[in-house]
This record gives structure tokens, sequence and C-alpha cells, in this order.
């Protein structure tokens, strides 16, 4: 009979418990990041490399009380980074096509798309976390990493500025 | 319902909305993180110390490729006509949408039978055949050599390491040469029974 291999076991146990993080978190850390970044594409490779550093962090971080919202920092670090390299190359401005017709809900979807798109990729994240992701506040402030009281601010001036842009500052409390 | 309930709906109900990687992409993803993670570092910074550098990466690398040598090693050839685990027995459904071929698209059922009997069921469209598939189970690897004689033909059999939770079994590839198995097996199935 054999000597157990503890090491193997631990290494066997830690890619299964990260494989089954991964499955669950990664579509949502996706999705999160397209609306900071606005581009599918380089959300999934920005999620990608956050997912690279988790796992090869994962012996520590998965002791952590919120790997959750680890990760998430780390992309959303790497995508505001993104974010600053694009704006910095130049653009080409391409004629716009002609707007295709839509129903109601697409044209709804596509107005607060486009008004979520306007807001700084900052205040983009807050709404992502919170809206989308349905996180109190004080988890948007960790992952961000502002303290709580500061989050409740920017997040209410990203709310306002939202209602602004969709011309609805009634659903947004003073 | 109130302004702010009816804001946040709103905002929710199009961020929502939103594509999320499916089910292949995912696995597609982990795959490639896995890979990416365990390939080589950036360089690090040059310190006075160079000299120790040479040894340090040598250490490294005999390291890593240990370790790599344990994750993917193959385990011995099993047993044949042996029983499933109890917690791998019984039918295993997946919904398999992004696959490329649009024939395979569709739900998926597996089982894992007796003496080694694996059965694959696809959706109408798959005509690849999964008849006289087989599998064999060494502690939590898996192969499967399903599609031999179609897809995968000519090809060795697939390696996998799976793992239950609840009414979930999660495959994951270890090694397959197969693009269109390791696409299908590989990620998150539903126990149907």
């Amino acid at each position: 009979m054999g000597v157990p291999d503890m090491g193997q076991d631990r290494r066997t146990a830690d890619l299964e418990a990260f494989s089954w993080f991964f499955t669950s978190e990664y579509p949502q850390v996706v999705r999160l990041l397209t609306v900071v970044v606005n581009d599918h594409a380089a959300a999934e490779d920005l999620a990608q490399e956050a997912f690279v550093r988790l796992h090869r962090s994962w012996a520590k971080v998965s002791q952590f009380d919120s790997p959750e919202a680890w990760v998430r920092r780390v992309a959303l670090n790497r995508a505001f980074s993104w974010r600053r390299r694009e704006a910095r190359r130049p653009h080409i401005e391409l004629a716009a096509a002609p707007a295709p017709e839509v129903d109601a809900a697409t044209g709804e979807r596509e107005d607060v798309l486009r008004a979520v798109r306007a807001l700084p990729p900052r205040d983009r994240a807050l709404v992502g976390l919170y809206h989308l992701e349905d996180r109190p506040l004080a988890e948007v402030a960790e992952v961000l990493g502002l303290r709580p009281g500061a989050a409740k601010v920017a997040l209410h001036r990203a709310r306002r500025r939202l209602a602004e842009l969709l011309n609805d500052t009634e659903g947004v409390t003073p | 319902m109130t302004d702010d309930t009816r804001f946040d709906a709103r905002v929710r109900g199009a961020l929502t909305e939103l594509p999320v990687p499916g089910d292949l992409e995912t696995r597609d993803a982990l795959v490639a993180v896995l890979d990416r993670s365990r390939g080589p570092r950036r360089s690090p910074r040059r310190s006075p110390r160079t000299w120790a550098m040479p040894a340090l990466a040598a250490a490294a690398v005999v390291a890593l490729v240990a370790l790599l040598a344990v994750v993917v090693d193959r385990p011995e050839s099993p047993q044949a006509g042996q029983a499933p685990p109890p917690s791998l027995s019984g039918q295993w459904e997946l919904d398999a949408a992004g696959l490329t071929d649009p024939g395979w698209r569709g739900r998926w059922l597996l089982s894992f039978d007796e003496d080694g009997v694996l059965t694959l069921t696809g959706p109408a469209g798959a005509m690849d055949s999964t008849e006289g598939a087989s599998y064999a189970v060494t502690g939590d690897h898996v192969r499967v050599d399903v599609f031999v004689n179609s897809a995968c033909a000519e090809q060795t059999a697939g390696e996998y390491r799976w793992r239950t939770r609840g009414d979930h079994l999660l495959l994951v590839v270890l090694d397959d040469v197969c693009p269109a198995r390791a696409g299908l097996l590989a990620g998150d199935w539903t126990r149907v029974s």
C-alpha cells in the first residue's frame, strides 16, 4: 500500500474548488466588466486575467471572507486601466448606420444602456455592482476600496446622473 | 412600487439583458485560465543579485514541472466491469447551447452504467455515434472514449476530473485530444435521476 500523497490531495481539492468558483463567478464578472468597458470581448479577456491572478493566489484568497469581492476588485482595476489606455488611443469615427426599428422593450433597454455608457467608469462599476449584481452597499464599498460613507455618496451621485440622462429624476430620491 | 424601486427595476432590467458567457465559453475560459496560470510568469525585475536568478529560475521550472506532472498524472487503467461510484451513478443532463456544431446543440443525457458502459444521448441533430462508449473511474478521474467511432475517431480516450455537489456533476478536462468531446463533456451537468 502506498503512502497517501497529502500534497496531491490538497492540489486536487484546490483545483476542484477553484473550478466550482470559476464556473459560478466568471459569467457574472464578464457581465459586470461589460458594463464598465462596453466591449464584451475585452471584458472576457480582462476577467480571465483577473482569474489567472486568482488562481495563482487561490490558496490564500480562498480563505478570505469574500473571494468574490477580491476577484471583482482585481477585475475592475484592470478594467479601469484598460479604459484609460483605450482613451489615449486615437479612434476613427465611423459614419453612423441608420438605426433599425426596434420594439419598445428593446428601445427602453438601449436607452438605459446608452445612459450607463455615458457615466464615468467608476460610476458604471457602482451601478453594475449595485443594480446588476444586487450587492449591498457595504460590499460595493469593499469591492471598490471605498469607505461605506464614500460609496453611498458616490452611488447616489451616479444614480442621480443616470436619472438625469434618462429624464427620470423622479426615480432617485434627492 | 416607489419611484426609487421603479428606477432600480428599470436599470436592473436593462443590465441583466447584457450577454453572459454560456456553459461552453465558460468551460473554454476555465481551461485557458488554468493554462495561463501554469505558464511562465513575467520576468522579475533584475536585482543586484543576478547570480542567483538562473538557479532560482531552474528551481522554479523543476517545481512547476513536478506540480504539473502530479496534476495531470494519468491514473492506471481501471478494472473493467466496475460499478460506478454511487455519487456518479444515475443520469445527468446538460444543455449544450453554445457548441460550434449546430447539430450538437441541445439537451444531452449522460449516464454511467454498470460494467463500465457510458450512455450518451444527444439531441436529434447529433448524428455522431455514441454507441459502445465506455468509461473507467479511478478515484476522482474518469476516462471516457465516447465518439471513438465518429467525431473522435482514432484518438485516445479523454481524461476528466469529476466531482459531484448536490445535484450537480462537474467535469473538468485533464487531458483530451478531441476538442469536440471536451467541449461537450466538460462543464456542469445536472442530475436527472
